[in-house]
């Protein structure tokens, strides 16, 4: 390898020798103290060698007077790169220009992560370290990390660790926080219900049970009391503890179009270039509305491995759309609504595990352009809140 | 003085001072790297190569070097390194 990058930084030619006697020419060329390498054997009259730059020079007289001719297959090295980039200055000023441009941004923090955060959430701590001073466009250099972390530790007196790492553009805050105590004393107070439902079952851990099962409860209704007798007779007010379970109703309604106004794109495009140089994006070229327009994007990011530069490059095409009416077919338009309205039951809280029972009514809107489901849904879950008093 | 009183004098001087005999006779060396890699060290030209066969001169006689895929890897005045699949070198 070392011998190979010798040979290319010196420059070195493959040259192709043909004619008769090539063995004698091979020992002249010898004794005349030039080296040849990677000499291959074609055919008896034929011979591929490589030499280099200085030497090939002096080959040419050893080859007067023979009926060996020599011609240069390829050149291969330093020497002759630098020839072919002579004549593009500006391509090399480009270059370099380039080079630079991206080790100055290499210098600063692009990027914040935050792991580790459990009760704390990401965007308090996110805001805290900003307020340090660690942001986007921030210079590394004039981040100091343990005083940093001193100060997040002050700030928040549930971390007990915090660690910022710079890992490149990329600024990495670890935080551990302070674990509740084990055995720590639950305050007092009483379980209450929750949603409206029917009771089906009622275990009671500590406390005393206000409802039975079969009996209807409201929503705030007082499941199980905190207050209750010990052993020794006497009334102790604690902490509630039980399980509520009951028959509970959920209700939800999803609608869908039976028409729906599709965009179809005429023909017309218009370009739209994007550079983005850390938080600051420039654009070249008009942006058009999503109601006109659909954009097509793609994105080209310049990163140098785990060292990710944040320098982009974006190109939207807009294609210029009418909107059509398209029919939908009554089944799809019900599945919709139903998906719908499902997801609206997900958000109450409902567990699809609990459900019992499923009633789905289907009608027409008003306007005739569209359906409504209405989801009757019986569940039968846990119900018992616990209120500290 | 001719070429062997010479000869004898160089090996009766390596003899007596217990001197390699190998440069002081300018003899050739053969060096084998398994079978993969052959050196003839201080020859004196090559008379024939071809893929089967290298054949190159020295004081001692003709080195010959049989095998299959024989390529000069390099080739100067002091030494020839020649790679392929070596199966026999032969000093005739």
């Amino acid at each position: 390898m070392t011998a190979y990058f010798w040979q290319w930084w010196q420059g070195f030619v493959t040259v192709r020798l043909r004619g008769p006697g090539l063995e004698r020419l091979l020992s002249k060329i010898a004794q005349a103290g030039i080296v040849l390498w990677e000499v291959e054997r074609r055919t008896p009259e034929v011979m591929l060698a490589r030499v280099g730059v200085k030497d090939f020079r002096r080959l040419r007289p050893l080859l007067w007077g023979s009926r060996i001719n020599i011609c240069i297959l390829d050149r291969h090295g330093l020497p002759f790169l630098l020839r072919q980039i002579r004549g593009r200055l500006m391509l090399i000023a480009g270059l370099i220009m380039c080079l630079v441009f991206i080790l100055q941004l290499s210098s600063y923090v692009w990027l914040i992560e935050i792991a580790g955060e459990e009760m704390l959430s990401f965007s308090e701590l996110k805001l805290a370290v900003q307020e340090l001073g660690v942001k986007p466009g921030v210079r590394r250099a004039s981040l100091a990390p343990r005083q940093i972390e001193k100060a997040l530790l002050l700030k928040f007196p549930n971390l007990v660790w915090a660690q910022l790492e710079l890992r490149g553009v990329k600024a990495l805050l670890t935080v551990a926080e302070r674990s509740e105590a084990k055995g720590a004393a639950k305050p007092a107070g009483h379980i209450f219900a929750e949603r409206d439902g029917v009771i089906t079952q009622v275990l009671v851990l500590r406390g005393t049970a206000q409802v039975r099962e079969g009996d209807t409860v409201q929503a705030g209704d007082l499941l199980i009391s905190g207050v209750y007798y010990d052993g020794r007779g006497q009334k102790q007010f604690g902490s509630a503890e039980g399980i509520v379970r009951a028959r509970v109703w959920y209700q939800a309604v999803g609608e869908a179009p039976l028409v729906v106004w599709q965009p179809v794109k005429t023909g017309e495009r218009r370009l739209q270039f994007l550079v983005t140089i850390g938080p600051w994006t420039i654009p070249f070229g008009k942006s058009y509305s999503p109601e006109t327009h659909l954009a097509d994007r793609k994105d080209w990011w310049l990163s140098l491995g785990r060292a990710m530069v944040p320098l982009g490059f974006s190109r939207v095409d807009y294609w210029a759309v009418e909107h059509q009416p398209v029919p939908v077919p009554l089944e799809t338009a019900k599945v919709q609504a139903r998906a719908l309205a499902w997801d609206s039951l997900l958000q109450q809280g409902l567990d699809p595990d609990e459900v019992r029972s499923e009633n789905g009514i289907v009608e027409p809107m008003g306007d005739q352009d569209g359906i409504r489901v209405t989801l009757k849904v019986e569940a039968e879950q846990e119900i018992g809140l616990f209120l500290n008093q | 003085m001719g070429p062997n009183s010479t000869n004898r004098l160089r090996q009766k001087f390596a003899r007596t001072f217990e001197l390699p005999a190998a440069p002081l006779m300018d003899y050739a060396i053969v060096s084998l790297v398994g079978n993969m890699e052959a050196r003839i060290t201080n020859h004196k030209g090559l008379l024939q190569y071809n893929t089967a066969c290298v054949k190159a001169n020295s004081l001692q006689g003709v080195i010959e070097v049989v095998g299959t895929g024989l390529q000069i890897k390099s080739f100067s005045s002091s030494e020839i390194r020649i790679t392929g699949e070596i199966q026999q070198v032969m000093l005739k």
